[in-house]
């Protein structure tokens, strides 16, 4: 962890009560009489730090808890239990103070006004967040060069690709140069190009100016070359916080096997058939468990082997593995 | 958090930047601005034409004269004037940012939530073509009616306008807070006060009297539109104290619309624009 934290959440808890519904008139009736309500518990108890300068990404299956923890860092949002810290002050109840020193950026919104060019969204926000001129002229520059607004800056938001658009929306929540950036799905409907753009300036923003980022993302794969820390949300409860390597090293991720034989496939008692694909008989295997000369003996002792590769487990097949196992359990 | 009063020194700044934004927008095509100006500076006091229409063949509706008549259509059309160049549709219309799930991006500006909706609003340009026909209307009648320019006639005249758009807003306001627990019905809610408010308020109410009569400058305030403070100022009523009744009206009105809109923010801060919630938000 570098330095002192930026975001400290102490047992935070939060729920939502939600009155269920009938499908039929008599469900109908009878629930207007007796109401019944179930109640969704977000977050439960979750205790987490981030230190100042990391990038932290969170992940989880959808209704994990993401959305919530970044709407209760944005300020958005009250615990019912627990306290959020963030910048040392309280979210909610420091909101103006508070919000002045972060960027939020929500993934399926935008902030640009719709109809205007988006040179006028940032004039807004220089207003709005009262910038020095000096300071603005020099934020929107770097800002400019490193994520190719010129071509964009006198197009109504309501014209803009779903990729520019972004674009925009994240050089309008990084021009006050906050500390702390929330991203929520950033990278949501993207093209790789796009993608890989908003990313890159993230890890540069990052690195200059030891700008704290969370990041919530299904692009894990991509987040894996940003982030040097994943926080796994599972049922309202942090599942997995640490390096991606660790999340790989988690027992079940395994590795992955492909042999090319001369047709034959090998059936392997300690791996896992995948697919067939081009020739090659793709296999999940667990190293710690099974070595792999044990498996090539194995193989070779039912056919020829022509080729072998070996190789870790694409991050968003080892985030699905853990998935299904959750929702095993 | 406090109330954050040290902000007001920023209004003039943001309401400079809504006038550029403003002005900006209707130059991005000057015959489609005129087009829809006039369209406005039609419609909105084609609202009270009926009204003037059957005053003009009854030479008058009840105590009040043509001219009068025509003073409250023109006082009427001045107030929702105000409204659509000072607080346009996002503000004046708050269930639709509530509603929408969008009140989040005013709680990420950094200033107090009243300056956003104080300032955010204002659109003096596009807005303004209904301001510019009120006054016309109030101008062409004023001279038709002979009233006298006297400083406390002026001083009544400016408290009563400010006080029925602080009627209007804050009844619209009122009405918004179902948003914050029924999200797309508070939106639709919304819409309908604000067209009865409208379309009562051009209407001279002497007639109506019981329990509807009281309604109307109570519960749900259409009489404060235009039809009690014009009473006062055109001299249909000479009780000293007409003038009086819409601005306190509308400090009460104001008075209970505040923290019943706080209380809504309370409940915003509880569940967001999450989608648990039982009456879901327009996505």
């Amino acid at each position: 962890m570098i330095g002192e934290p930026a975001v400290v959440l102490t047992g935070v808890w939060k729920s939502y009560r939600q009155r269920e519904r009938g499908s039929t008139p008599s469900e109908v009736l009878a629930r207007l009489v007796r109401p019944r309500f179930r109640t969704i518990d977000a977050l439960r108890g979750i205790d987490l730090t981030i230190g100042r300068g990391e990038v932290v990404a969170v992940a989880g299956p959808n209704g994990a808890g993401k959305s919530t923890a970044v709407k209760l860092l944005s300020g958005l949002l009250a615990p019912d239990r627990g306290t959020v810290r963030a910048l040392g002050c309280d979210p909610v109840r420091d909101r103006v103070r508070y919000v002045a020193r972060t960027g939020v950026c929500f993934g399926q919104r935008t902030e640009l006004w719709w109809d205007h060019p988006v040179a006028s969204s940032f004039d807004w926000k220089r207003v709005v967040w009262n910038i020095d001129r000096q300071d603005y002229a020099r934020s929107l520059a770097v800002l400019t060069e490193m994520l190719g607004l010129a071509d964009i800056w006198r197009t109504p938001a309501r014209e803009l690709s779903l990729g520019q658009k972004m674009r925009a929306d994240l050089a309008l929540a990084l021009l006050p140069e906050p500390e702390l950036v929330l991203l929520d799905e950033p990278t949501l409907g993207l093209d790789v190009l796009a993608k890989r753009q908003v990313l890159e300036f993230c890890r540069t923003i990052n690195e200059a100016r030891g700008v704290t980022i969370i990041v919530t993302s299904h692009d894990l794969t991509d987040l894996e070359a940003l982030a040097s820390r994943i926080v796994m949300v599972h049922k309202g409860e942090v599942a997995f916080d640490g390096p991606f390597s660790g999340l790989r090293a988690t027992p079940g991720t395994g590795r992955r096997l492909r042999l090319r034989t001369d047709g034959l496939r090998p059936v392997l008692s300690g791996a896992r058939f995948l697919e067939t694909r081009d020739g090659a008989h793709d296999y999940s295997y667990d190293p710690s468990v099974t070595s792999l000369p044990a498996l090539l003996a194995e193989a070779e002792a039912q056919t020829a082997v022509l080729d072998v590769e070996t190789h870790r487990p694409p991050i968003d097949d080892v985030i699905a593995g853990l998935y299904e196992r959750w929702r095993a359990t | 958090m406090g109330v954050g009063l040290s902000h007001l020194s920023r209004v003039p700044a943001r309401l400079a930047l809504g006038f550029r934004m403003d002005l900006a927008f209707v130059l991005r095509s000057p015959a489609l601005t005129i087009y829809y100006l006039a369209i406005d500076a039609l419609l909105i006091p084609a609202v009270g034409g009926a009204t003037f229409l059957l005053a003009e063949r009854l030479a008058g509706i009840g105590p009040w004269s043509d001219w009068q008549v025509l003073f409250l259509l023109g006082y009427a059309t001045t107030v929702e004037g105000i409204l659509s160049a000072a607080f346009t549709y996002n503000v004046s219309h708050i269930s639709r940012r509530i509603g929408r799930g969008q009140f989040d991006h005013l709680l990420v500006q950094p200033q107090p939530l009243w300056l956003t909706l104080v300032t955010e609003g204002f659109a003096p340009i596009s807005g303004g073509a209904a301001l510019v026909t009120g006054i016309s209307i109030m101008a062409w009648a004023w001279t038709g009616l002979g009233l006298p320019l006297t400083i406390p006639w002026i001083a009544a005249f400016t408290v009563n306008l400010v006080s029925s758009v602080c009627v209007v807003l804050s009844t619209m306001f009122l009405w918004s807070v179902v948003a914050f627990w029924a999200p797309v019905a508070g939106e639709e809610i919304s819409m309908n006060v604000h067209d009865a408010l409208g379309s009562l308020g051009t209407f001279p109410l002497d007639g109506i009297g019981g329990a509807i009569g009281v309604g109307l400058v109570t519960v749900f305030p259409a009489g404060l539109v235009a039809w009690m403070p014009v009473r006062a100022l055109v001299g249909v009523t000479t009780d000293p104290w007409g003038c009086l009744l819409t601005p306190a009206a509308a400090a009460l009105i104001f008075t209970i619309a505040v923290p019943t809109f706080a209380c809504g923010l309370r409940r915003y801060r509880q569940t967001g624009s999450s989608r648990y919630s039982t009456f879901g938000h327009r996505r």
